[in-house]
């Protein structure tokens, strides 16, 4: 018999999972309460129809496949930093991996549910797979998302499986549930040399393959709308300018989220400024690529003068879109860059500043990827109005807080932290052991 | 034959004719059929800029009172037919006062000629008759019913247009001579403000056709009375239900047998939820009737699926490869549960396992 020894970082990271503080539950409580809200409204879009949304025949995609794209983009935080990462061997990736898989999974599950809640109809849904035809990129969209939400769940779950042995081993034993489901989730891992390469072995064969299986999800978003005869979405560009928006948002969404953890479960010790100053010149350097393809875009489609391409880009530019064009370009991408180029992203508030701004402006980008196109005529006709209504800004409301209210959840019941590659970093101690707060009675090790 | 009306059909829509003329509805009618046209007699009254011929008309949901005064001594008439036509079908009344004798007869429009209905083996619905010759002008009144029943009149309903005829010669007294002046518009029967419509029709609505993407089916809707009699010349809606609620496909009139046709093409397969919708009269409540036709995908070809079967088996093979590798790692945590139990069998159930050995 012998006593539990937790590490620090065990103690850091777990302390969460048994006693949160109020601050979680503050939060959980508000983003729970839009949650509602959100449904609410979608149960009136339900009864209703869509005419309850401002979508009508001429503009029948709005707010609800903005958000769709916006979404899919953040989901691609878990490939670049876990996978492109583990696959260069990035030492510093360790903390803050896990943090950008389940960003991934939670972001796909997000933004699939928009493309459904966009349907109207969601009984329609089977139609795809009944109906759905392979010429068709919407099928192509459904396959490739549906692939890339099953290997990110396994991207997130192979890491997992040694903390979740941990936890199994070392959560106090009147937590009886988390214990079940621990040694449910666990594998039965116990560290063993053929585990540990068999476990080795899956996570690289993932993390290779998740990389084009991400590149391929969002280029098919892209070709949504790129396969159409519509000005301002039907251009060769529009696939590589969607993937690295993707990356872009998505490295901005997993700042935003670090940032969160970190305060919220006191983890400055694990996640350091490094982290963000790494992730801040990520964050730069694509800016800059997103500013030369949003460059190439607009001057591509401008120069030649063609009526609608011209019609597209005045609404973008001095249009009834100008404001928010201006705030995208300005807001969103060179005041971000500013920030980080000026302060050499040391500055931890700059970084999360920025990632705030880019997050915002590519919201805004994908709105205004999808709306404008929309409204411009394709015959002689007037502009076509749109304003989201209010169910639909509801919906969006809820979609952001269910996304945060799911990563909350994950929280608490599963460690942000990958514990055991940190430790591999540090394979001893870090400090002398110690119990964990609410340590087991009768529990011990072997 | 009579021809008097023949060349109307050849003439030109007179402005009035963009916009329906009205009659107007008044119960009781107050108009007396007495040869003359008064000031107030009739609730509503118009004249036409084309022929000079002072319309006045008033209507009681079930008979329609006109007087109508030429600027000739000659023969004068008015004509009511289905809308967009003009002489073919149509109820035509006409007549002329030759000294103290008014004759006013009750006739029918085939093709560009005129017959009594009596001639066609119909009836002379016409209820009330009067005319008068004063200064240098004809006056006719008459009173027919709204819906007489005679195959060879045509059943006027409210709320619903109808094409107006009129012609008059300068002098002849005959129903032969071709006219001085014609012209052609429309009109509407106001509908009595205080009916409340009661009937119930039955509508019912089928899918005539193989439904197949890219395939035409003609819905075919059946709206009968209450009575079981066809209800002619009534409108009905159809839509194509839709995410954002029915899609309106057209309008249509019901034939003599009470049946409304429109054609539509299945633009992708799946179901279609189609609906026709009688709005309503005067008599009878809206109606509605739904059906369902699931379109077959088409069998014609595609892009991809005759002319390049190698991006078929690309999509295929990339999709299998990524699939394999998932399965890899399923296998290879269902391999990493199993050696997590190998401690276990070596001490219980399986002794000398090959996980043992390792």
């Amino acid at each position: 018999m012998a006593k539990i020894v937790v590490t620090r970082v065990e103690k850091t990271v777990m302390l969460p999972l048994v006693r949160p503080g109020r601050w979680y539950w503050a939060i959980v409580g508000v983003l729970a309460a839009i949650v509602v809200w959100a449904a609410y409204a979608y149960t009136v879009q339900l009864q209703e129809g869509l005419v309850v949304t401002a979508m009508r025949d001429r503009i029948s995609w709005g707010l609800y496949v903005s958000t769709f794209v916006f979404f899919i983009g953040i989901s691609h935080a878990g490939t670049l930093v876990s996978a492109i990462l583990r696959v260069t061997n990035a030492e510093w990736r360790k903390p803050i991996t896990r943090l950008a898989e389940a960003i991934t999974v939670f972001a796909l599950i997000i933004g699939a549910s928009m493309v459904i809640i966009d349907l109207g109809r969601p009984d329609r849904l089977q139609f795809i797979v009944q109906f759905g035809r392979i010429e068709s990129p919407i099928l192509w969209d459904f396959i490739s998302i549906s692939f890339y939400l099953t290997g990110s769940l396994l991207y997130l779950y192979l890491p997992l499986i040694p903390d979740l042995a941990t936890l199994r081993d070392k959560m106090p034993a009147r937590a009886r549930f988390r214990r079940w489901l621990y040694t449910r989730l666990a594998a039965r891992w116990q560290g063993l040399p053929e585990q540990r390469r068999r476990l080795e072995r899956s996570l690289g064969a993932m993390a290779i393959l998740i990389i084009p299986v991400a590149v391929s999800v969002h280029t098919v978003v892209s070709w949504i709308f790129g396969m159409t005869l519509r000005v301002g979405w039907h251009s060769t560009i529009l696939g590589p300018y969607f993937v690295v928006g993707a990356i872009f948002s998505g490295i901005a969404t997993l700042i935003i989220v670090m940032a969160a953890v970190r305060k919220l479960f006191h983890l400055e010790g694990i996640i350091k400024p490094i982290h963000f100053r790494n992730l801040g010149l990520m964050l730069l350097a694509l800016d800059i690529v997103l500013l030369y393809f949003t460059l190439s875009e607009y001057l591509t489609a401008s120069y030649p003068g063609e009526t609608q391409d011209v019609a597209w880009l005045t609404l973008l530019g001095s249009g009834q879109f100008a404001p928010m064009f201006w705030w995208m370009v300005i807001g969103g991408f060179i005041v971000p860059a500013v920030f980080v180029a000026v302060t050499k992203a040391k500055s931890v508030p700059a970084v999360v500043i920025a990632a705030i701004l880019v997050n915002i402006g590519m919201w805004i980008e994908r709105y205004l990827i999808v709306v404008p196109t929309m409204a411009t005529p394709q015959t002689p006709s007037v502009i076509a109005p749109y304003w989201p209504s209010w169910v639909e800004w509801s919906i969006l409301a809820g979609a952001v807080a269910a996304f945060g209210l799911l990563l909350l959840a994950f929280c608490r019941f599963f460690p942000v932290i990958s514990m055991w590659e940190v430790a591999e970093k540090a394979p001893t101690p870090l400090s002398e052991p110690s119990p964990i707060p609410e340590p087991p009675t009768a529990e011990v090790v072997d | 034959m009579l021809v008097a009306f023949a060349l109307a059909a050849m003439l030109p829509l007179p402005p009035a004719a963009a916009q329906p003329a009205t009659v107007p509805f008044e119960r009781p009618v107050t108009a007396i059929v007495d040869g003359v046209v008064r000031p107030g007699e009739y609730a509503g009254s118009f004249t036409d800029p084309v022929t000079g011929i002072a319309v006045s008309w008033v209507h009681d949901d079930v008979n329609l009172s006109v007087g109508f005064v030429s600027p000739g001594t000659g023969w004068a008439g008015i004509g009511f037919g289905p809308e967009g036509i003009l002489m073919d079908g149509s109820n035509i009344i006409i007549g002329y006062v030759l000294g103290a004798a008014t004759v006013i007869s009750d006739e029918y429009g085939v093709g560009l000629n005129h017959i009594a209905d009596i001639g066609l083996g119909g009836r002379d619905d016409i209820l009330e008759r009067a005319g008068s010759e004063a200064s240098g002008r004809t006056t006719l009144e008459f009173r027919i019913p709204l819906d007489s029943g005679d195959a060879y009149d045509i059943a006027l309903r409210t709320g619903k247009t109808f094409s107006l005829l009129l012609a008059y010669h300068d002098t002849a007294d005959d129903l032969i001579t071709l006219h001085t002046s014609a012209s052609a518009g429309s009109f509407i029967l106001e509908r009595d403000p205080n009916r409340i419509p009661t009937r119930r029709a039955s509508l019912g609505l089928e899918g005539l056709g193989e439904p197949r993407e890219a395939a035409n089916v003609t819905l075919v809707a059946r709206l009968l009375g209450d009575d079981g009699l066809p209800l002619v010349s009534a409108v009905l809606d159809f839509f194509v239900n839709t995410s954002v609620g029915g899609g309106f496909l057209g309008a249509v009139d019901t034939d003599a047998q009470g049946v409304a046709r429109l054609n539509y093409t299945f633009l992708s397969p799946g179901p279609f939820r189609f609906v026709a919708r009688f709005e309503g009269d005067f008599e009878y409540v809206p109606a509605e009737a739904n059906t369902t036709l699931v379109a077959a995908r088409s069998t014609g070809p595609s892009v991809l699926s005759t002319g390049d079967l190698a991006v078929r088996a690309l999509i295929f093979a990339t999709l299998t490869g990524v699939a394999s590798v998932y399965a890899f790692v399923v296998i290879q945590i269902l391999l990493i549960r199993r050696v997590g139990v190998a401690p276990r069998r070596t001490r219980g159930r399986r002794r000398g396992s090959k996980a043992d050995r390792g």
